[in-house]
């Protein structure tokens, strides 16, 4: 093993070791860094204000989809979708609506077109976000009808998720003959 | 006789040599290890804080810097109601205010859509009215800003007792110029 022999073996000890430090402090650097961003506040709220975005825009899908052939389907994703407010106006007449939905004889299809958070208290927990959403509505017989709401959602954390505490659509509803585009 | 003084004085170095050599290459063997180690460490620190603080997410201040997320949205939505307001009577007041708060290539589209406006709205007698009755800025990075508007417009017509009310939905991209945020861009949604 000529490589080994005498001073090369100490020179690669010498080499590498150097080379061990520098790792360990680029580690220690880098894990420091990581240490900073998860502790750092404004990275949480930017991250907050997203998953806000994200479960608005998914919760108003769930609330505008409804299926009459499936309506007690339908009516639990608006259970897992609701908080507070909203969840005891949809546990309350949870009956009434899975009736009248099974009577209307109609399905709707939502989405999502583009949304905002508006408001976030990331420490309360609470947030108000816009969403525009078209629905189209089909009824077993009939042409379909659509549409173009503009809601806002006022969020509430439930765990790791934002749900819907109170929903209001802002001003007038635009209809629109025919499917929604898209 | 110095050969076999030699090989005599070689001999002995032999006899501590391997033990010597075999500490020295277990070391070697060690540090290699923990070369190895810290880099993977590094690596993967460096991914993590990396998804922190280099994703979209972080570079939008929108919200996360609630004095710079409260300006764009007062001056935006002062511009949207100015530009999407006019009186038959007083287009040439409107198209200047309106020129104060747009910049970008939303200049030219503004003034062709305005020279619509010239055409229709004296005949019509028609006064619109634009209002913002709600609007959040979904993005804000540096001198841009993305906000989502849902504007109403009333218009009154001359000779017509209820006004006509409409509701739009906007996306307004809007850039800092000279420190006022100005519109830049609308996009229906």
């Amino acid at each position: 093993m000529p490589v080994f022999v005498g001073g090369s073996l100490r020179a690669a000890t010498v080499a590498v070791g150097v080379l061990a430090v520098a790792a360990f402090v680029a580690a220690g650097w880098f894990g420091l860094s990581w240490y900073r961003a998860s502790h750092d506040d404004s990275v949480a709220l930017g991250m907050a204000r997203d998953a806000v975005l994200k479960d608005a825009q998914q919760a108003t899908i769930n609330l505008n989809t409804l299926d009459y052939r499936r309506v007690q389907d339908g009516l639990t994703l608006w259970d897992q979708s609701a908080t507070g407010a909203l969840l005891d106006e949809v546990r309350s007449n949870r009956d009434t609506y899975a009736q009248a939905l099974t009577d209307s004889k109609t399905t709707t299809t939502a989405r999502t077109l583009d949304g905002a958070v508006a408001e976030l208290d990331e420490h309360s927990g609470t947030a108000r976000a816009l969403v525009g959403v078209d629905v189209t509505s089909q009824r077993e017989q009939g042409n379909p009808s659509c549409v173009r709401r503009r809601m806002q959602l006022e969020m509430r954390r439930d765990g790791s998720v934002w749900k819907v505490d109170r929903l209001a659509p802002v001003g007038a509803a635009n209809p629109v003959p025919g499917a929604c585009p898209g | 006789m110095t050969i076999p003084a030699a090989a005599q004085r070689e001999s002995t170095e032999e006899v501590a040599k391997p033990a010597r050599r075999v500490t020295a290459v277990a070391t070697l063997v060690a540090l290699v290890a923990a070369v190895v180690m810290a880099i993977g460490l590094a690596a993967w620190f460096r991914g993590e804080a990396n998804q922190l603080t280099g994703s979209a997410a972080a570079s939008n201040e929108a919200l996360v810097d609630a004095g710079a997320t409260a300006q764009v949205a007062g001056q935006v939505r002062e511009a949207v109601q100015r530009v999407f307001s006019y009186d038959y009577a007083r287009l040439d007041d409107n198209e200047r205010a309106a020129s104060e708060v747009i910049t970008g290539q939303y200049v030219q589209s503004f003034h062709q859509q305005f020279a619509r406006v010239r055409e229709l709205a004296p005949p019509q007698q028609a006064v619109v009215v634009a209002t913002v009755p709600a609007l959040a800025v979904k993005v804000l990075d540096g001198d841009r800003a993305i906000v989502l508007v849902f504007i109403d417009q009333q218009a009154h017509q001359g000779g017509q007792a209820k006004p006509l009310l409409a509701a739009g939905r906007v996306s307004v991209t809007a850039k800092r110029v000279n420190g006022s945020w100005k519109i830049a861009d609308v996009e229906p949604f």
